[in-house]
């Protein structure tokens, strides 16, 4: 049985026993009650009655005595205040007689009656002597009340009355005792059977506290043991003794309580296994996380150096440049430089040769007044020898071609500064100047020359074109890096035969156009979209940045809202345009532009 | 001492000028080349000692022209005179060919001598090697042993 079902049970006994002992106890006080309620009110009634008509008759015996005596006052002193109280007494007397006798009704009347009977006897003789009063007669009425008559009637009368009165006053006693007896018995009644009802609500007190105490125990100890035995269980697997065994066969809450805790133990001793495997894979996931934590770290660490990098190599891509214009600048300067030198310091030779060969002339000028004509021969002599063994007409003839050379070689220097004046510096990079392309082209040629002078041939084809607004110095960084790489992918192609560049250049209606295509051997297709990604080389390690087209595209399509094409096709060489708005607020009218750009079939970026 | 012939090989004509200028006291005999092939030609015709040349030059730069005379003309004492000095090819040309000297341009910009005692030092290394080679012969009697000449 369950648990709450006893526990219903034994509740539902203790109020049963309880609702019996209630009613058992209402039908005590019933019993108690019944008769007093029956008896008490009669008796009480009674009394009262008896009471009140004994005050009656005192009454009617005091008004009547007060009539008399006003009556006959009146006859003696013949006062009419007399008269006015007898008559006031004599209806109170009336009232009083009336309400007596009506009372009475119940009772024998023959009392009363013959005492009104003498009343109203008295009374006609009272009016009579009222009546000879009035008339005048006193003496008559004196008599009339002092007869014999009179006081026949008045003792007859009061004899009635007291009769009456003590006939009332043995019935007021005896309802008096009636009703003290009523009241004892019920008295003794009602202690009887308290008594009675305390006796058995003491036995059924005790009866429902063994009940209870019973039921309770039994209940307490059918929930107390198994709970025990639980108890025990739960501190075993507190310890971790998963195998601890709950011996509970009850089919109660506590004992479904245990089977869910038997349940529960084997479910745990299942889960503490997964769980252990839980915790050593949240432990390697905590241990993967840190080290994710520490990857990322060191992740973002190579962005930030990644992205230092870049910057650092897009300005090492700006010192190459540098670089190889300086390398290419370098090598155009020492040539000049070191004949120019070289013809200098031979022209220092030449000309103390010649100051040598003046001063022997000049001697030979000096001895002529005092030597012999032999002895100046002899001179001369020496000195043509000398002169010989100099090589003076060598020199001689050799001096204007040494000027020549050397005023060579000063050009040379001179076109190189001036080129250099006007290829791009780094510092002024964004500075604006009216640019004429063909002058660019010679200038960025001459700053290659060092790459593209030897095995190509350079082919220009300049058309006379309007110039433009640009930052001069970087569209010669552009023209620099696709002339440079048009030479190195000549140069790269070990072949009989002189590789060549061109270089095309016209307007036409709204741009500035710019061809440099080479003989090289083109760009795979495969490449061919990633020739302006940052960084993207096809050179060996260490020969290329990767940077210059990328730059090249930025300042072209970026910067100057241009345009950088590249046609080109394995084996077949490669075409690079370039496009430069002639007006660079000018909107671009797409049907105006010639079928000779057409031909640009790939467009990068 | 016997006459010695120095090769200057060089594209540019005006260098050739200056140095016949700057080299004209020198007591040997100079060849001017202005080209690679021009200098081969030179080397066929003529009984060359002394070869100095540039390195970048149009068709047969100098490397190449090293290689074959090291091949075909061993006993050449050969020299670069170049204004291009930062490149591996250089560097390899002076060692695979045993180049004797590698002289820079601009070339005599510090002491007026330096360029000429170059030349005169290539001059007396040749003069060492073939004494050296000359006594080898005459003691070829006496060791028994067959040496080529050239």
């Amino acid at each position: 049985m369950r648990i709450s079902q006893r526990l219903n049970l034994g509740f539902l006994a203790i109020a049963m026993w309880v609702a019996v002992v209630g009613h058992v106890s209402l039908f005590q006080l019933n019993q108690i009650s019944e008769p007093l309620s029956r008896d008490i009110p009669g008796s009480l009634e009674s009394m009262n009655e008896t009471a009140y008509l004994e005050d009656l008759a005192q009454a009617i015996r005091y008004y009547d005595e007060v009539s008399t005596q006003s009556a006959r006052n009146y006859a003696f002193t013949q006062d009419k205040e007399w008269e006015q109280r007898y008559k006031d007494a004599k209806s109170e007397f009336d009232s009083v007689v009336t309400e007596a006798i009506d009372k009475d009704a119940r009772r024998d009347r023959g009392l009363l009656s013959n005492a009104n009977k003498a009343h109203l006897a008295l009374v006609e003789m009272e009016n009579i002597s009222i009546e000879l009063v009035n008339n005048g007669r006193p003496e008559e009425a004196i008599k009339v009340l002092q007869s014999s008559g009179y006081w026949d009637q008045k003792r007859i009368h009061e004899q009635n009355l007291e009769a009456y009165a003590r006939r009332i006053g043995a019935e007021h006693d005896e309802a008096l005792a009636n009703s003290n007896r009523t009241v004892s018995s019920a008295t003794k009644r009602k202690q009887d059977i308290t008594e009675h009802s305390r006796r058995l609500v003491s036995i059924f007190a005790i009866v429902a506290l063994v009940l209870a105490l019973g039921s309770g125990f039994i209940i307490a100890r059918s929930i107390y043991i198994p709970l025990q035995k639980l108890k025990a269980a739960a501190a075993e697997i507190g310890k971790g003794n998963l195998d601890a065994q709950i011996d509970i066969k009850s089919t109660d809450e506590i004992g479904r309580v245990a089977a869910s805790f038997k349940k529960m133990t084997d479910d745990l001793k299942m889960t503490t296994t997964s769980i252990d495997k839980l915790g050593r894979e949240i432990t390697d996931r905590k241990e993967a996380e840190q080290s994710a934590k520490l990857a990322c770290k060191e992740l973002e660490k190579a962005n930030r150096e990644l992205k230092d990098m870049q910057s650092e190599r897009v300005q090492n891509a700006k010192l190459v440049s540098i670089g190889q214009l300086a390398a290419g600048v370098a090598h155009e300067l020492n040539t000049p430089i070191g004949f120019v030198a070289s013809n200098f310091e031979t022209l220092e030779g030449y000309v103390s040769k010649m100051r040598e060969l003046l001063q022997m002339y000049g001697k030979l000028i000096g001895d002529i007044e005092a030597s012999e004509k032999s002895e100046l021969l002899d001179k001369s002599s020496v000195i043509d020898k000398t002169r010989n063994l100099m090589k003076i007409d060598f020199i001689l003839e050799d001096i204007a071609g040494l000027f020549n050379d050397s005023r060579e070689g000063i050009k040379r220097v001179t076109s190189i500064v001036q080129t250099l004046r006007d290829f791009p510096r780094v510092d002024q990079l964004g500075n604006l100047d009216t640019y004429n392309i063909n002058d660019g082209i010679n200038t960025t040629l001459s700053v290659a020359r060092n790459e593209v002078k030897y095995g190509i041939n350079v082919k220009t084809e300049l058309s006379e074109v309007p110039s433009i607004i640009c930052n001069a110095g970087q569209i010669n960084q552009v023209l620099l890096n696709l002339i440079i790489n048009a030479a190195q992918a000549v140069k790269s192609q070990k072949r009989i035969q002189k590789g060549s560049i061109e270089i095309r250049t016209y307007a036409t209606h709204d741009d500035l156009v710019c061809e440099i295509s080479d003989t090289g051997p083109g760009i795979g297709s495969e490449d061919l979209p990633h020739i302006f990604d940052p960084f993207f080389t096809t050179k060996p390690v260490g020969h290329g940045t990767g940077l210059g087209l990328s730059i090249s595209y930025d300042i072209v399509v970026s910067k100057h809202k241009g345009n950088l094409l590249v046609d080109s096709s394995a084996g077949k060489g490669t075409k690079f345009t370039m496009k430069l708005p002639l007006c660079r607020k000018k909107i671009k009218n797409e049907s105006e532009v010639s079928s000779h750009e057409r031909e640009n079939s790939i467009v990068c970026g | 001492m016997k006459e010695r012939t120095v090769l200057f090989v060089d594209d540019d004509g005006i260098v050739l000028r200056s140095i016949v200028r700057s080299l004209l006291d020198e007591p040997y005999n100079m060849c001017f080349a202005r080209s690679g092939e021009e200098a081969l030609e030179i080397l066929r015709q003529h009984e060359i000692h002394v070869l100095v040349t540039d390195m970048r030059m149009p068709e047969m730069d100098g490397a190449e022209l090293l290689k074959i005379v090291t091949k075909e003309y061993p006993k050449i004492v050969k020299m670069v005179l170049s204004g291009y000095t930062n490149t591996t090819a250089l560097t390899m040309a002076i060692h695979q060919e045993s180049v004797f000297k590698f002289i820079p341009k601009p070339w005599n910009l510090q002491e007026r001598e330096e360029f000429r005692a170059i030349v005169r030092l290539a001059i007396d290394h040749y003069n060492l090697q073939s004494e050296h080679v000359g006594t080898a012969a005459e003691l070829k009697p006496y060791s028994g042993r067959q040496r080529s000449e050239e």
